[in-house]
């Protein structure tokens, strides 16, 4: 049986995607129990307190209940049904050439303005030599060691650093956080390892894109960043091009280490497949994301443009115990057809003078449900923390909804938290407007969803803005009129 | 014995008030199932995350007919305010004391009688309404239902204006036995009807640990308007949980006042159901819990029909250990188009270890709609501070006047004028140096 159909099972899903792959050798049967960790841990060869962490998780996770809390529909997952691991796919998989991809997803990338080259590599095709990235990737490569700085996938870093993984690993996302965050530190596949030591600056943006060997890094993915004492790095994840894939489930988990003085600066672009028209298919994107400023003066900013996945569950956070750390979440998150998205933040004042910026815009259309959850905590010890919070939700038709639950709790009389959540429709007024001056709805209205969304993506590095920008208007298509 | 069979047992002994009138009992007894299957909200369940009832819980509670109270109206002074010009029903430990309370001449069409009486003259006429409004959503309701015998009714007919306010007084009194209340009000007001009413939950004699249990019901059909304030000024030593449903018809209007001064552990749920075009709620609300108090409120607005308004305005004032939970839960369904919602919720902690939990929740389903909801927790100004000293007032003065200041926001949408009067009164009487505030107020 193939993975696809296994998984096509699974989720009793309709979607057939132009790429089916043959038949693998390496692919273990569907389910999970302790052998399949044992499994996968030894196809990795990794050192022995990795499997027990594996375990351990496992252990916890089959004490815990799926959550049920979040506003969302999910059909049950049988987990039984998955296989966790399958080899690294060789060349020959997936479709020969372009001519074999589904002309929609062609079109998209058409729309985007992805150059040529880069669509064959993003729509699976295998091909022999990948442009140019290669070849950036190793210049890059360079330039990097010369900084002292660590980027590399997780498993290698599991090999050639395994004293700086085992110290950090699980140190922000414990194994038994939540069941999602279990279930992925039990079975992650890979990931990427990102350390920048003392006082680096990382010269260069680092992204998921560029990163070598960054063929496959599975469902459950894993990615651990430490920004050593007054290191800064901004990493990029994800790719505003859509990104295919024939997992259903999707459950990573992002761990973010900053120590005093550091920053880390964290964007991503979420454009999975997010089912048919009719709510067919889709990726389920269950992620737990956090931050720990663990020293003084400790920064992190988690910029997020989410547009796909049927079902996104999505909260990066950040714990703000170093005085003086800063926490930062800008959000834009868009739900069309069938999609639905029940994400925000967590910012946890523990430090003094800590303080916090959300800023969350979300947009739903069609049929689309969008929820911000976010929880404001000023513990005792934060004197003078002060948190902004915004959350503004615009609803493009009558069969969507925006729905906002801010949890807001202090114990520290010298906090100053501010909230405000606002819902409205596309105004008329500028629709009209727009029209006027001789622009078609689709594009009045893509600009000015562009315009509601702009305090997040300018928050964005420069080239990820521009073509988040243009998703936000592809991804609305058909959403008016 | 387990709590449930302490409370099966008690509904067995208890001679109620209609026991011989079917739907009654059978609605009692359904709720003491109910009850039974849910038993006291824990704080596993969501909205009662931040409001443990374990106090409430480790208690047998015992339910208690009538007692003779040997009270004089003069008594209740605190409580009442211009007996000459309004109707005042006052019940003691959940049962109604004519001898305490003033009926003047009604107009036509306006029925206010104690739930008891009405239940035994004329239960058919409660009928379509008891239990109606509200549904049993959580143990505390469900208790109320198995158990509640008196309380207020009032009835107002089509068009008609009830010109005085309707005072109702809700009395606890030092008890041997610890005994829970479970009062029941019900307000009808007819098409086009008006009605001020005003609930007072107080206490006499020492500070007594009751329970009060109570559940408020009331319909405002097309085009009426009702009034209706909140004096929470139990003991401290005591506990408070209630309830408020309210169904608003065409063009109706439902405004409410909730001023919570009292208990130690407080929880008040305001349901309001926007059912028909144009329907318009106001909901304003403010919580002041020092020592060791705990006051929750949940308000709960549903936008059910096309073209209806809410506004509401809830402060809170945390000193001490004191602790506050807001949630204001705003829900517009598919089809409640041209809805305008807002919310406001400020918080002002003067205290290191005092604690308050907001959550102003909106959860929308159609586009043609305004909403908007803000919340912040803050503390005084400096520069306030410093301004008033100036002037020659010192630290602790000024503290206590822009404190004053800062709750009086939501006292001052009181519209019945005496009400408005005594809650300033009642709030400055906390304050450090109200005294010397009243004078300059």
């Amino acid at each position: 049986m193939s993975s696809t159909d296994v998984l096509d099972e699974v989720v009793g899903s309709e979607y057939k995607h132009g790429f089916v792959t043959d038949i693998e050798s390496d692919i273990l049967p569907p389910g999970l129990n302790e052998d399949t960790i044992r499994f996968i841990s030894a196809q990795k060869e990794e050192p022995e307190w990795l499997l027990q962490f594996r375990l351990d998780a496992y252990r916890h996770w089959l004490t815990m209940d799926q959550p049920d809390w979040a506003k969302l529909n999910i059909d049950p997952i049988d987990y039984q049904a998955i296989s966790y691991w399958a080899a690294p796919k060789s060349k020959d998989d997936g479709p020969k050439s372009l001519d074999e991809v589904d002309p929609k997803l062609l079109e998209t990338y058409e729309k985007l303005g992805i150059p040529l080259a880069e669509r064959a590599a993003l729509a699976g095709v295998a091909v022999d030599a990948v442009f140019d990235s290669v070849s950036v990737a190793t210049t890059f490569k360079d330039k990097l060691a010369k900084e002292g700085i660590i980027f590399c996938s997780f498993s290698e870093a599991v090999k050639d650093h395994p004293d700086l993984v085992k110290e950090y690993l699980g140190s922000v996302v414990p194994t038994g956080d939540n069941y999602f965050a279990a279930l992925n530190s039990a079975v992650f596949s890979d990931g990427s390892f990102v350390y920048i030591p003392k006082g680096v600056r990382c010269p260069m943006e680092l992204s998921t894109y560029f990163r070598i060997n960054a063929s496959n890094t599975g469902q459950f993915e894993r990615t651990l960043i430490v920004a050593d004492e007054g290191a800064y790095v901004s990493y990029l994840e994800g790719c505003t091009a859509p990104m295919r894939d024939e997992n259903q489930l999707h459950a990573a988990v992002v761990e973010l280490v900053v120590q005093k003085d550091a920053q880390i600066k964290y964007s991503t672009v979420q454009n999975w497949y997010p089912g048919d028209e009719n709510g067919v298919g889709g990726i389920y994107n269950f992620v737990t994301k956090r931050a720990d400023c663990r020293g003084d003066n400790a920064k992190v900013s988690w910029t997020q443009v989410e547009t796909g996945s049927a079902i996104t569950w999505k909260y990066p956070s950040c714990v703000l115990r170093g005085d003086n750390s800063v926490g930062e979440f800008y959000s834009v998150a868009l739900t069309n057809n069938y999609q639905q998205a029940d994400t925000g933040t967590k910012m946890i004042h523990l430090g003094k003078n800590t303080s916090s910026t959300i800023i969350s815009k979300g947009i739903s259309a069609g049929h689309g449900q969008q929820s911000y959850r976010g929880l404001v905590k000023v513990a005792a010890s934060a004197d003078g923390a002060r948190n902004y919070s915004q959350c503004d939700s615009m609803l493009l038709g009558d069969q969507c909804g925006a729905h906002t639950f801010p949890y807001i709790e202090a114990k520290n009389p010298t906090a100053q938290v501010e909230h405000e959540a606002s819902t409205s429709k596309i105004s008329e007024d500028q629709l009209f407007y727009c029209q006027q001056r001789g622009l078609g709805v689709e594009d009045a209205v893509s600009m000015i969803v562009n315009g509601f969304a702009k305090e997040v993506i300018r928050e964005l590095p420069m080239e990820f803005a521009v073509e988040a920008q243009k998703l936000l208007g592809v991804s609305l298509e058909n959403a008016v009129g | 014995m387990s709590t449930m069979e302490h409370y099966r047992q008690i509904f067995a002994d208890a001679d109620m008030v209609g026991k011989d009138i079917d739907w009654l009992a059978a609605g009692r007894e359904k709720a003491l199932a109910e009850f039974e299957q849910s038993g006291f909200p824990t704080s596993r369940n969501e909205d009662w995350k931040y409001t443990r009832v374990n106090p409430i819980e480790k208690k047998a509670w015992n339910w208690s007919g009538k007692t003779c109270v040997g009270l004089d109206p003069e008594d209740l002074n605190d409580y009442v305010f211009e007996r000459k010009n309004s109707h005042v029903l006052v019940f003691v430990n959940g049962w109604f004391q004519p001898q305490l309370s003033t009926k003047h001449e009604l107009p036509q069409g306006v029925t206010l009688s104690s739930m008891a009486a009405q239940i035994a003259d004329g239960a058919d006429e409660l009928k379509p309404y008891l239990g109606k409004i509200a549904q049993n959503n959580n143990g505390f309701m469900a208790l109320n239902t198995a158990f509640s015998n008196d309380g207020a009714y009032l009835h107002v007919a089509q068009n008609v204006t009830l010109d005085k306010p309707v005072q109702l007084v809700f009395i606890a009194t030092r008890q041997s036995d610890p005994v829970f209340t479970n009062t029941r009000n019900l307000i009808v007001l007819e098409r086009g009807a008006q009605a001020q009413v005003v609930e007072t939950y107080g206490f006499i004699s020492g500070e007594p640990e009751n329970f009060t249990n109570a559940i408020t019901e009331a319909v405002v059909a097309e085009g009426a308007r009702l009034y209706h304030n909140i004096a929470q000024r139990e003991s401290e030593q005591g506990y408070h949980v209630s309830t408020v449903a309210a169904t608003v018809a065409k063009d109706g209007h439902f405004e409410q006042n909730a001023i919570a001064i009292g208990a130690r552990l407080m929880r008040t749920d305001i349901n309001v159901a926007l059912t028909e075009p144009g329907a318009h709620a106001t909901l304003n609300g403010l919580y002041l819990p020092h020592k060791r108090q705990h006051m929750d409120y949940h308000t709960f607005i549903d936008h059910a029909a096309p073209r209806c308004t809410s506004e509401e305005v809830y402060r809170g004032v945390l000193d001490d250990a004191g602790r506050g939970v807001f949630n204001g839960k705003v829900l517009v369904r598919e089809g409640a188009v041209q809805t305008n919602a807002d919310q406001s919720n400020k918080n002002l902690l003067l205290s290191k270890q005092a604690e308050v939990d907001t959550k102003p929740q909106l959860e929308i389903f159609n586009d043609d709609v305004k909403c908007s909801h803000g919340a912040t927790i803050g503390q005084l100004n400096d520069l306030h501070i410093f301004y008033l000293r100036s002037r020659g007032l010192d630290e602790g003065q000024a503290r206590s006047m822009l404190t004053y200041a800062f709750a009086n926001e939501v006292v001052n949408r009181i519209s019945l004028e005496p009400l408005r009067d005594r809650m300033s009164m009642a709030i400055l009487d906390r304050m450090p140096g109200g005294e010397e505030l009243k004078k300059l107020v």
